[in-house]
């Protein structure tokens, strides 16, 4: 009875209004994501025909290795772009964890316990952000900027400097097992962005995020909880850094100190290019994502085609445009491996 | 006619829908403080913005010291001599004084550095001509309210000003800082500088200025010599003739009480304020632009801290520190600052209206769209917003249909008590009679409503119950059959006038 009042008011003021396979397609091609998994997929027609082994499927899954833990640190930032703040700790977070983690483990804590205790230690770092900004109210760039360098701090006094190794084969595996080819770190990725995802678009909890972003002042006029919100979109962000953290220790079977630098930036990057507003009040999880491929996307040819990474580094924040000429050029001299 | 030094003659202008100016004119000696009186909406900023170059008139002439003045741009207003204090302040609160006295003007070398000696002395003699303990090198946003106005009058006659001009310049100030203002601007006066003050409030009219000129609707009502008037006649002259009587309020039977307000004190200026709303009436919050009418709505709607309150819903005692606190017990605030507070601007129509009801379209963990979407049409429709589609951002509708999507979102609330502050601000007549008749049916409906307004015939129309402010005090309650313009303006502004 009541989809069909609907629908009936629905055709009396409003077209708009209709449903068919018609609306939905427009509706799609009207998503601001749409343009960018157009550049996407033509960046990878180009890149196909005219990058020597691009297209191979080595190629293709490594590139889909490494984006595994930017994609979570990524889906974490939208969040919190979304919200008006932006969390730059992430990547000292991505290490704290994956610290915690492996020291949990070498000091003979069972491998259940080592996690739990390494993602609530994520948590705990987040709640530090959250609590800093809301109560206190210290801005969220100081507020992150400082955690960021103690997160960091942490991890070296813990590690004394030093990568750390030694875990057992129960907690490694999973980080190094593949189905078919695809790694399982590629499909715990895949689901995190796709319930992400759905969470950001449709859940009531996180609909509040758009609101708070939009107009902080009326959100609360509105009856939106701002402080809690706010709090929740840190510990968010840094349970998923954590998560990372502690799947990259457990694929490249060792926490290295160094891990995830510069990771909050890019992140930042990949949400921006997927259509999230350092303003607030707009963004999704899928579009960040495909923010994130489109970079990746870029670095991965400067490194097939140019032996200096660091110039990949160097050319990422610069500007993509150049990839052009630089494959040119590259082409006479051939493949050379980027890592 | 040599005397004067300003004379305004058959101004007018129209804004579309808009009361305006017609055919005013208007003059100003030197040494005179000339008070220019008049409800919200009379016309007393358009013609403040005309004399300060800020606004055009369409038609009249204005002369200064004799010859027909062409004033097109606040440059040329200063060019002139015509300084003027905007009832918004301007000041740069992290710059010093002397640097927000000279703005634009700093002194400087010939390889562009301030000369700081310089810009500190000058500073410091137009800061000794209003006798201000003001140090030009304090940073003003360490300086109180009233100074940083006083700092606003060294600016506008550091110009070389011949008029100055003050658009309600009190109305944020204490008594003590009151009087300092009006002190200064005797000195002033008596330096030959004329002065027209902008204002609300009798006592202080009486108390310093020479002559009074009321407006109303765009016109003027008359000038008067204000030592051959009462304050009596100024506020009849002030109202008008209220439709009220016709279309007022009916009387009610008193229903269930339903939020009890006792002892609220809102820092610095709200204090021993209590009040009572029951179910199914309109209260008319009324009282002159800050008497503390906002404080008391925002606190009930935590929006704003408190002090040594007791609040009771329904005979449960709460505190309140946040809206999300004041909604889930039925408090719903309807803001005044619509862009700031009201709406989220880039957003869609629907879902600013399901912003405050995200709970109830909840099925599970997910928002149930098509709900929401049936929901905001409903809104849409009954409130009659006119949109092209529940997708438009609010940012492309009228002020009338922004307003009402503001009421729409606070409908969706399950609020027993509302608080409307200044619920027409800004918009026009037909959508005004439109924002009446809902809250009308809103009270018909058993919920309560304190109506916050500055616009005594909106309070007048509507209101059961009127409860006046003044000074940050209840001056006093009247019932709204009995309620008239003269009555209110006459307990808001701190005389008493004999009903009747």
């Amino acid at each position: 009875m009541e989809t069909k009042s609907i629908l009936l008011s629905g055709q009396r003021s409003q077209p708009s209004g209709h449903k068919g396979w018609v609306s939905i397609l427009r509706r799609l091609l009207e998503a601001r994501e749409m343009t960018l998994l157009l550049i996407v997929l033509g960046c990878v027609v180009l890149f196909g025909f005219t990058v020597p082994n691009f297209a191979s499927l080595a190629n293709v899954l490594s590139i889909a290795d490494t984006l595994v833990f930017d994609v979570m640190i990524t889906t974490g930032m939208t969040m919190a772009l979304v919200s008006g703040g932006f969390d730059l700790s992430v990547g000292s977070v991505f290490a704290s964890t994956g610290v915690v983690v492996a020291v949990a483990m070498v000091a003979g804590l069972p491998v259940w316990l080592s996690v739990l205790v390494a993602l609530l230690s994520a948590a705990a770092w987040g709640l530090l952000n959250g609590l800093t900004i809301t109560k206190i109210g210290v801005n969220p760039l100081l507020t992150t900027l400082a955690t960021m360098g103690m997160a960091r701090g942490f991890v070296y006094i813990i590690t004394e400097g030093r990568v750390v190794t030694g875990f057992p084969d129960i907690f490694t595996d999973p980080g190094q097992a593949a189905v078919g080819g695809v790694s399982v770190l590629v499909m715990i990725a895949v689901l995190v962005v796709v319930t992400a995802d759905v969470l950001l678009r449709k859940s009531a909890v996180l609909r509040q995020l758009y609101y708070i972003g939009s107009n902080e002042r009326a959100a609360r006029v509105s009856g939106i909880n701002v402080e809690r919100v706010r709090i929740g979109v840190y510990v968010m962000t840094a349970l998923l850094a954590g998560l990372a953290g502690i799947l990259s220790t457990s694929k490249f079977s060792a926490a290295i100190p160094l891990m995830g630098t510069g990771a909050e930036l890019k992140a930042i990057a990949a949400a921006v290019i997927g259509g999230a507003s350092l303003y607030g009040g707009e963004g999704t999880v899928f579009g960040a994502t495909l923010g994130l491929i489109f970079l990746s996307l870029i670095q991965s040819v400067l490194a097939i085609c140019d032996d200096h990474l660091s110039f990949g580094h160097r050319i990422l924040g610069a500007g993509a445009q150049r990839y052009g000429t630089r494959c040119q050029a590259a082409r006479g001299s051939g493949f050379v491996s980027g890592n | 006619m040599n005397s004067k030094l300003l004379t305004i003659e058959g101004v007018t202008k129209t804004f579309p829908g808009v009361r305006a100016l017609e055919d005013v004119s208007f003059d100003l000696g030197r040494g005179e403080i000339h008070a220019v009186l008049g409800q919200n909406g009379a016309g007393k900023s358009t013609l403040m913005h005309i004399l300060a170059g800020i606004v055009r008139p369409e038609k009249g002439r204005i002369l200064m010291e004799g010859k027909e003045v062409q004033i097109h741009s606040p440059a040329r207003a200063q060019e002139l001599g015509i300084s003027i204090v905007h009832q918004e302040l301007s000041v740069f609160p992290s710059r010093n004084v002397a640097e927000n006295i000279l703005v634009g003007r700093l002194p400087s070398t010939r390889l562009g550095f301030v000369e700081q000696k310089v810009l500190y002395s000058r500073a410091r003699g137009f800061l000794a001509a209003l006798e201000t303990p003001v140090h030009p090198e304090t940073l003003v946003r360490d300086l109180s309210f009233s100074y940083r106005q006083l700092v606003e009058i060294a600016k506008a006659l550091s110009y070389g000003g011949k008029v100055l001009i003050l658009d309600e310049p009190t109305s944020a100030l204490n008594e003590h800082e009151t009087g300092i203002l009006l002190r200064q601007l005797k000195r002033l006066k008596d330096n030959g500088v004329g002065i027209i003050y902008v204002t609300h409030r009798l006592r202080e009219i009486f108390a310093v200025s020479d002559r009074i000129t009321v407006l109303r609707d765009g016109r003027v009502v008359g000038t008067h010599q204000t030592a051959g008037v009462d304050p009596d006649t100024v506020i009849r002259m002030m109202v008008r003739r209220s439709i009220a009587a016709e279309t007022g309020p009916k009387v009610r039977a008193k229903g269930k009480i339903l939020l009890r307000v006792r002892d609220l004190k809102v820092p610095p200026r709200v204090y021993r304020v209590n009040l009572q709303l029951h179910e199914g009436e309109i209260v008319g919050l009324a009282g002159l632009a800050g008497a503390g009418q906002v404080e008391v709505g925002r606190a009930i709607a935590g929006l704003q801290p408190y002090r040594a309150a007791e609040i009771t819903l329904k005979d449960h005692a709460f505190r309140v520190r946040t809206p999300w606190d004041a909604m889930r017990r039925g408090v719903v605030y309807l803001p005044a600052d619509r862009r700031s507070e009201g709406l989220f601007l880039r957003l869609s129509v629907q879902q600013n209206i399901v912003a405050s009801s995200l709970n109830k379209l909840r099925r599970g963990p997910w928002i149930k769209d098509s709900e929401a979407r049936y929901a905001a049409r409903q809104y849409v429709e009954s409130l009659g917003i006119r949109t092209p589609s529940l997708d438009q951002p609010v940012l492309k509708l009228s002020g009338g249909n922004q307003q009402k999507v503001v009421l729409a979102r606070g409908l969706t609330v399950d609020a027993q008590i509302f608080i409307a502050d200044e619920p027409t601000r800004g918009i026009d007549v037909g959508a005004k009679e439109e924002v009446y008749e809902l809250l009308r049916r809103l009270a018909d409906s058993g919920k309560a409503i304190l109506l916050i307004s500055t616009e005594l015939p909106e309070i007048l129309a509507i209101s059961n119950r009127i409860i006046v402010m003044r000074d940050g005090q209840v001056a006093g309650e009247v019932s709204g059959t009995a309620a008239t313009e003269e009555r209110i303006m006459g307990m808001a502004s701190g005389q008493t006038v004999p009903a009747g």
